[in-house]
């Protein structure tokens, strides 16, 4: 009888912290799920979700590892299941994110230092950095997201998005250059238009 | 260091992950070099922008929702 009460109470306090530790995230989750909703019905949708498959895949965690990743990873597989599930409705831009810049682009962009032409932008807006995010691939955008919003490590993103932590390191280099010249271009732009 | 080189290691160190003893050879050419130090600048300015701008709270009603669910498992 003593060893169940014991049991008991090891199980009610591995229970409550990992209800802390799960709920400590729920701010950058319902960040995140802004991200990829676009709107806070869904989004918020979407963090519920979330929370429900993580209960269901609580044996899975273990405590003291890295919840944050667990749940951003159970968030983006949730995320792309109810777009598969359900493609007639659209979730925010998810079925037709607009990748105007193309991988045929990204020479261009390789090109070493700060581009002359680039006179830079200060007092960069809220609208300019959101459109800047939308614009970039979905690769691109996602790796982004997550290490400089969220700030994920190299490690964490590799096993959010199932990539090589390589493929994690050339996407952030890579999707920074561009946002930078599209906000560039975009600045230099409006001062061609004043 | 070469700039290429400088502009690899300036996204590692932004994103908090370049090693510590490489830090000195990058701060060394940001020092001598006005382009890298710029591009250095813009890639900051950019990252504490999209962080400033894309940090949400969650609504009280999904906090409420979310407590009750975890309470009621």
């Amino acid at each position: 009888m003593q060893y169940i009460r014991a049991w008991s109470y090891m199980k009610s306090k591995q229970r409550m912290g990992f209800e802390k530790e799960v709920l400590s995230h729920l701010d950058r989750l319902y960040g995140y799920s802004m991200h990829l909703c676009k709107n806070a019905e869904d989004a918020s949708d979407l963090v519920q979700d979330t929370y429900l498959n993580a209960l269901k895949s609580e044996k899975q965690y273990s405590p003291g590892t890295n919840a944050g990743a667990w749940l951003f990873t159970i968030m983006r597989n949730t995320f792309l299941n109810k777009i598969r599930k359900n493609e007639r409705k659209q979730v925010g831009l998810a079925g037709k994110w607009i990748e105007q810049i193309t991988r045929e682009d990204l020479p261009e962009l390789k090109k070493h230092g700060p581009d002359p032409s680039i006179k830079f932008m200060d007092n960069l807006l809220k609208e300019d950095i959101t459109r800047a995010i939308d614009k970039l691939p979905e690769e691109f955008r996602d790796t982004v997201v997550l290490c400089d919003v969220q700030g994920f490590s190299y490690t964490d993103i590799s096993s959010i998005l199932g990539i090589p932590i390589g493929t994690v390191r050339s996407r952030i280099h890579r999707g920074r250059k561009i946002l930078r010249h599209l906000l560039a271009d975009w600045k230099n732009a409006a001062k061609g238009e004043n | 260091m070469t700039c290429e080189d400088a502009h690899s290691s300036m996204h590692d160190y932004i994103s908090g992950e370049l090693a510590p003893e490489h830090h000195k050879p990058l701060m060394d050419h940001l020092d001598e070099c006005s382009d890298c130090r710029e591009l250095f600048r813009q890639t900051k300015y950019i990252q504490k922008t999209m962080r400033d701008s894309m940090q949400y709270d969650a609504p009280a009603e999904l906090q409420n929702t979310i407590a009750s669910l975890l309470t009621n498992a």
